[in-house]
């Protein structure tokens, strides 16, 4: 027990120290904010500013999980269409890699160019950064299937769609979930990436990647910390959250989920 | 009656393994076979066969009446789906013949009663033991209402004491509902407690090189203690060491 205890501890003794560390150098080397801001600062903006930083992180958020629901949407289709149909497959998949090895940097002009709707633009750029690890991983998950329980729905002369929606999907659910959670920071990225593509566009967005460069602009460096910091937080809780989620979702049967 | 006829069956595996080579054997209505064998001689290629999971290199499996009967089949491993219920589990060959709900559900729990798993309906696999997942496929086996029953070493990796009950809550099942069975086993106890009929089959390339009937008669209501039981076991371990050393 007390060893669990030190493993959550770990952690957070590691951040109190960095943070200790950074406050102490920044105010014997009496540091200007606008070089480094100290931690104390940093957290003294995350409060004075809090209504305008919530409400960019509100639509860095919803960029966010509309790219990850989308991605998790579209992989599963596409995936369960590759594995009814090889020819769908062959003709499509390698246009999946093509958008996955291809930097969203190098795409993300192109679709300012074409999509009007600058929601629609950073959708459209974090689902492209995001769906590709849900895709190849349900992929895997529809082939990963126990033989002895193919044998016997083919016994029990079941039907193609039969062996996918009970036999396919739920062996493929465990890797689905991993995929997803790899997916969720990746929607986050995608979602930063996109605004500070799109923020050279008027109207464009006015998530936290916009409150960065616009507060960089302005030499306000606590402010870029603090973004910063909830980017990172953002993160973390995403991770968190599809954890939990997957946890739940395959408590009772799966073995990564087993407690021993 | 007969309801197969295997004659002349080889076997050739894609990767050029010859598993089994001029393989004669005929299955009666009503009686439990046993295929008695050393570790890779094919008695699970044959099985695969009858079931119809591989096409014969050559050679025929002819079934009374044309077409193969209802089977149940039951492998070496549970194999069962571990996201499912126990109901759902066994449910799962009426499920994909069709039948509706209410329908699976009572056939199910009657299957599960018949193995002695009431009250355990809802639990997953990971929660049951080793040999209360086997009943659960042996109940699934059972739930569409087999002619013929298919095992496959169904037992191997049990320890004795379940293994030994589940011998007996088998032959009193494939018994009661005069059952088909073949019954796939390197164990040469086991297979004179269970069945009426042995075929022992060779080292590979397999065939049938003996088939000893089991004479249960007069062994009293304990069979495994009896005479008979001993002298029958030692006659099919001699046949199997002749096979083995011919
Ligand atoms: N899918 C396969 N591809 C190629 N060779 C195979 C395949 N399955 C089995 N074999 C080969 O066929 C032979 C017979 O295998 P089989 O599984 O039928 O043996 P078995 O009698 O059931 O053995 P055991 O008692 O160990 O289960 C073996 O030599 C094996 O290597
Ligand atoms: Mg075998």
């Amino acid at each position: 027990m007390s060893g669990r205890m030190i493993g959550r501890a770990a952690p957070l003794v590691v951040a109190l120290a960095v943070l200790a560390g950074w406050e102490a150098l920044v105010t014997l080397r009496e540091i200007p904010s606008y070089i480094l801001p100290a931690p104390s600062r940093i957290a003294a903006t995350l409060w004075s500013d809090r209504t305008i930083l919530l409400a960019s992180l509100l639509v860095t958020l919803k960029t966010t999980f509309a790219a990850l629901a989308t991605s998790a949407v579209t992989s599963l289709v596409l995936a369960i269409l590759f594995r009814q149909s090889r020819w769908v497959e062959r003709s499509l998949y390698p246009y999946a890699v093509i958008l996955q090895v291809t930097p969203i940097v190098a795409i993300a002009p192109l679709i300012l160019i074409y999509v009007e709707d600058p929601f629609a633009v950073m959708l459209v750029c974090a689902t492209i950064v995001a769906f590709f690890p849900i895709l190849s991983n349900t992929m895997l998950g529809l082939r990963s299937v126990d033989p002895g329980l193919e044998d016997l729905f083919r016994l029990q002369g079941a039907g193609r769609w039969q062996v996918m929606w009970l036999l396919r999907l739920p062996s493929a659910l465990p890797y689905f979930l991993g995929g997803l959670r790899i997916a969720g920071g990746l929607a986050l990225i995608g979602a930063v990436v996109a605004e500070f593509v799109s923020s050279t566009t008027a109207g464009g967005a006015t998530g936290l990647a916009w409150r960065i460069i616009e507060a960089g602009q302005r030499l306000n460096v606590p402010r870029m910390f603090a973004a910063l910091a909830l980017i990172a937080a953002s993160g973390i809780a995403i991770f968190a959250l599809l954890t939990a989620i997957s946890q739940f979702v395959l408590r009772r049967w799966h073995d990564s989920e087993r407690k021993d | 009656m007969s309801l197969l006829r295997i004659a002349g069956l080889s076997h050739r595996f894609a990767g050029g393994t010859l598993a089994l080579d001029g393989l004669n054997l005929g299955l009666e209505r009503g009686e439990f076979l046993s295929v008695l064998g050393p570790s890779g001689c094919g008695k699970s290629t044959l099985l695969r066969l009858i079931m119809g999971l591989e096409t014969p290199t050559t050679g025929a499996l002819a079934w009374a009446g044309g077409v193969p009967p209802r089977f149940g089949v039951v492998f070496q491993e549970p194999t069962l789906m571990p996201w499912a219920d126990v109901i759902d589990n066994v449910a799962l060959p009426l499920r994909l013949a069709g039948a509706g709900r209410a329908a699976r559900e009572a056939a199910a729990r009657e299957a599960i009663d018949l193995v002695g798993l009431s009250g355990f309906e809802r639990a997953v696999p990971r929660e049951l033991s080793g040999g209360m997942r086997m009943r659960v496929s042996i109940a699934r086996a059972f739930v569409g209402n087999p002619e013929l029953l298919l095992l496959d070493e169904p037992f191997a990796a049990l320890d004795e004491i379940t293994r030994l009950r589940l011998d007996d809550e088998l032959r009193a099942l494939a018994t009661a509902r005069g059952l088909t069975v073949v019954f796939v086993t390197h164990s040469v106890f086991e297979s004179v407690y269970l069945s009426t009929r042995i075929a022992v089959m060779t080292p590979r390339p397999g065939h049938v090189a003996a088939e000893i009937t089991v004479e249960r008669a007069g062994a009293g209501a304990d069979f495994r203690a009896s005479a008979g039981y001993a002298r029958q076991c030692g006659v099919v371990s001699d046949r199997l060491a002749e096979v083995m050393a011919a």
